[in-house]
């Protein structure tokens, strides 16, 4: 079961490095469906908790490479961070108190968003402008939403950096996964209080999309992103009505 | 390096986040096939942005006490995480 758990992780990372999305979107539905095959049947908040290690691990090997490069505004990215950190303790919060089901509808929202961004392309800003007054509150609601679904930053919180924030788009990515690390401590700290973390899924899932990662920054260059979008956003959406069915049938 | 540009690195020390993915990266593979150790792996990955954000607060009080307090609000709220989820259990 847990070379299953690393494959998962592989499979997220290398995603995550050719299309940008692929940490949470790709966990937690994946542990959700693959577990049970082993007898392991594991909740949504069981599978958003180890989740948020993912992204911790996304964001500690990300924010090596993106300081090489220099693209983190670690600056803007502390000075927003306390957004997240409060945004993501009321995320985490309400998913352990939130019923499965509430949980599910949202992350199936997300897949489906998720979905629509990659066929239709992000909006993005490439010129540097003045943030506007929006800013705080939208990274308190990129917090809850990394909270609530153990996603990190690529879905909501790059968006608001780049279209509200006026960060251009490559380090409006790379101060995003730069911020997710810190949050991320927080949402796992609260989840693993509540008794939803499993370590060692934890440690298979991360060990996996470190390795994926590196592994699918080389895979990028080879493969067609355009075919792998269209493939992907097609097995997300899939992903979504199967989760729905699941919590609502 | 430009002036500005070095403001924006915050003076965030250049090698703890490669030395924290390489030891992490370890430290989860060994966690990985022994599960009693899987639970380091994961503080530690979880000290590297802690030990960060301390760093910049150290590094910044004199010279740029707003950005000080940012990294300090931050981790005072990881702080009270830490103390508020004894109350989640």
């Amino acid at each position: 079961m847990i070379l299953a758990v690393v494959l998962i992780g592989l499979f997220a990372g290398v995603l995550g490095a050719i299309l940008g999305l692929g940490g949470g979107v790709v966990v937690v539905p994946a542990l959700q469906y693959v577990l049970p095959l082993f007898g392991n049947n594991i909740s949504i908040t069981q599978a958003v908790a180890i989740s948020q290690i993912g992204v911790l691990a996304v964001g500690v090997a990300g924010t090596a490479g993106y300081l090489q490069k220099g693209l983190i505004r670690a600056r803007t990215g502390y000075l927003l961070s306390p957004y997240t950190i409060i945004g993501g303790a009321a995320g985490s919060y309400l998913g352990l108190i939130l019923p499965a089901r509430a949980v599910a509808t949202v992350f199936a929202a997300l897949l489906l968003y998720s979905a629509y961004n990659l066929l239709r392309g992000l909006k993005r800003v490439e010129q540097e402008r003045e943030p506007s007054k929006l800013v705080p509150p939208a990274m308190g609601f990129a917090g809850i939403m990394s909270g609530l679904l153990g996603i990190g930053g690529g879905t909501v919180q790059v968006p608001v950096m780049n279209l509200l924030a006026g960060i251009p788009i490559r380090e409006a990515i790379a101060t995003s996964t730069f911020i997710m690390g810190l949050t991320a401590v927080a949402n796992a700290l609260i989840y693993s209080a509540g008794g939803f973390l499993d370590f060692h899924l934890a440690a298979a899932v991360a060990a996996g999309i470190l390795i994926g990662a590196r592994a699918g920054t080389g895979l990028a260059t080879r493969i067609s992103a355009q075919n792998l979008k269209l493939a992907f956003s097609l097995l997300l959406i899939f992903t979504a009505g199967q989760m729905l069915w699941k919590y609502w049938a | 390096m430009t002036n500005e540009k070095k403001s924006e690195q915050a003076g965030l020390p250049d090698w703890l986040f490669p030395a924290g993915f390489g030891v992490g990266l370890a430290l989860l593979v060994v966690g990985v096939i022994w599960p009693a150790f899987a639970h380091w792996a994961v503080y530690w990955l979880m000290l590297v942005p802690v030990l960060a954000a301390l760093a910049v607060v150290i590094g910044n009080w004199r010279s740029d006490r707003r950005l000080s307090m940012a990294a300090l609000l931050a981790l005072l709220g990881v702080g009270l995480v830490l103390l508020g989820r004894q109350l989640l259990k």
